[in-house]
């Protein structure tokens, strides 16, 4: 465990170095971990490379920004993977205001047994078929545990407007799989 | 963080398990352009801090030498473009009758010989355009008037302001009246320094 954090932080010195060398051992130490992350928020493997390569020039243009007493380097990667991830989703919709309702619905139920059934890729699939922004509120929500407040702040819109879309994202997911299982 | 429900921690452990394209070596070659352009190093293992400011200096070098190019690329087309043709303009033909002293203005021998160069040549057709239209408008030359031809290299000029052929060989069928003093030539107005 001492030798992957030695070898972390001979990476991360070296990259504050410029130094190519380590700058691509952090990116392949990292790739994996950034691109699951990449792929939850592009439409196909092409969109998650350029997440991915954004996401890193980012890494090492702000390196010597990184304080290991405020976090760990993987939460700080994730942080940027995110939000590299969510500029692309920005690209392809407007995350307008216009859709705040005064009232949410109930979250609709969602068959658990048949999302058990199912692999990664139909579940990301069905994902991918929701509108930009509902598909952008899902993921904070559901898969990296923001609340609303922290996915308003992020999205730059309403509280009223993410649990809008994290309704919608759950009653479409819910349409879909009844769908494929009846 | 809030509580994740059934379907969340399904959706999240199914999205772990997503396949991981092999696009490693693809994206970091993007990668390394994109640095090679932002963040340059002479790297084979040296060390080259990241560079903070932008040379002023080379910015200042660069900026003269664009001017001073630019500078010689003006001054080479200024000096070197053969002088501006100005268009033949239409000659504007009076239908007044020319007064006496234009008439003697146009026809003095300084006026007769060809422009002096880098004068521009419509000065001279508007000459003899004068001539040639008191030459239309009246029926009395004065036997000194001759018609004046431009010179040959002007040829829009030419065609514009030289009379018919036939019109100019016509022998006069009306005798022609003389003006002005008589027993009075150039030659009395050559100023000729006085002899003590």
């Amino acid at each position: 465990m001492q030798t992957i954090e030695r070898d972390i932080q001979e990476l991360l010195d070296g990259c504050r170095a410029n130094r190519r060398s380590a700058q691509e051992g952090l990116y392949r130490r990292f790739y994996g971990f950034a691109m699951r992350i990449a792929l939850r928020y592009s439409r196909d493997e092409h969109d998650a490379a350029d997440i991915l390569s954004h996401a890193f020039i980012k890494v090492f243009k702000s390196i010597a920004s990184f304080d290991a007493a405020k976090g760990s380097l993987h939460a700080w990667i994730q942080r940027i993977v995110i939000n590299k991830g969510l500029d692309h989703i920005k690209t392809r919709s407007r995350f307008s205001e216009e859709v705040e309702l005064e009232t949410v619905d109930e979250p609709a139920f969602i068959n658990n047994a048949a999302l058990e059934q199912m692999g990664a890729e139909e579940i990301m699939n069905l994902i991918k078929r929701l509108p930009p922004a509902t598909h952008a509120v899902f993921v904070l929500y559901a898969v990296e545990g923001y609340n609303h407040r922290e996915i308003a702040q992020r999205l730059n819109i309403s509280e009223g407007t993410s649990k809008w879309h994290l309704s919608e994202a759950r009653k479409t997911l819910q349409q879909q799989l009844q769908s494929l299982y009846n | 963080m809030p509580q994740k429900e059934r379907y969340e921690v399904i959706i999240t452990s199914k999205l772990d398990e997503l396949p991981i394209p092999d696009m490693a070596d693809a994206i970091w070659a993007r990668i390394e352009a994109q640095l090679d352009l932002d963040l340059p190093t002479d790297d084979n293992g040296g060390d080259v801090p990241v560079p903070t400011d932008p040379p002023v200096g080379t910015g200042l070098w660069i900026g003269a030498a664009f001017l001073a190019f630019v500078g010689a690329l003006f001054a080479y087309y200024y000096f070197q473009s053969p002088p501006t043709k100005s268009q033949p303009q239409p000659i504007e033909t009076s239908s007044v009758a020319p007064t006496r002293d234009t008439l003697q203005t146009a026809l003095s021998p300084a006026k007769q010989s060809p422009a002096p160069p880098g004068k521009p040549k419509q000065e001279a057709a508007n000459a003899a355009g004068t001539i040639v239209s008191y030459q239309d408008t009246t029926t009395a030359i004065p036997d000194f008037v001759k018609v004046v031809t431009p010179p040959k290299d002007s040829s829009t000029s030419v065609a514009a302001i030289s009379p018919p052929p036939g019109k100019q060989q016509e022998p006069d069928s009306i005798p022609k009246k003389k003006r002005g003093l008589q027993g009075i030539n150039d030659k009395d107005y050559r100023i000729v320094p006085k002899k003590d």
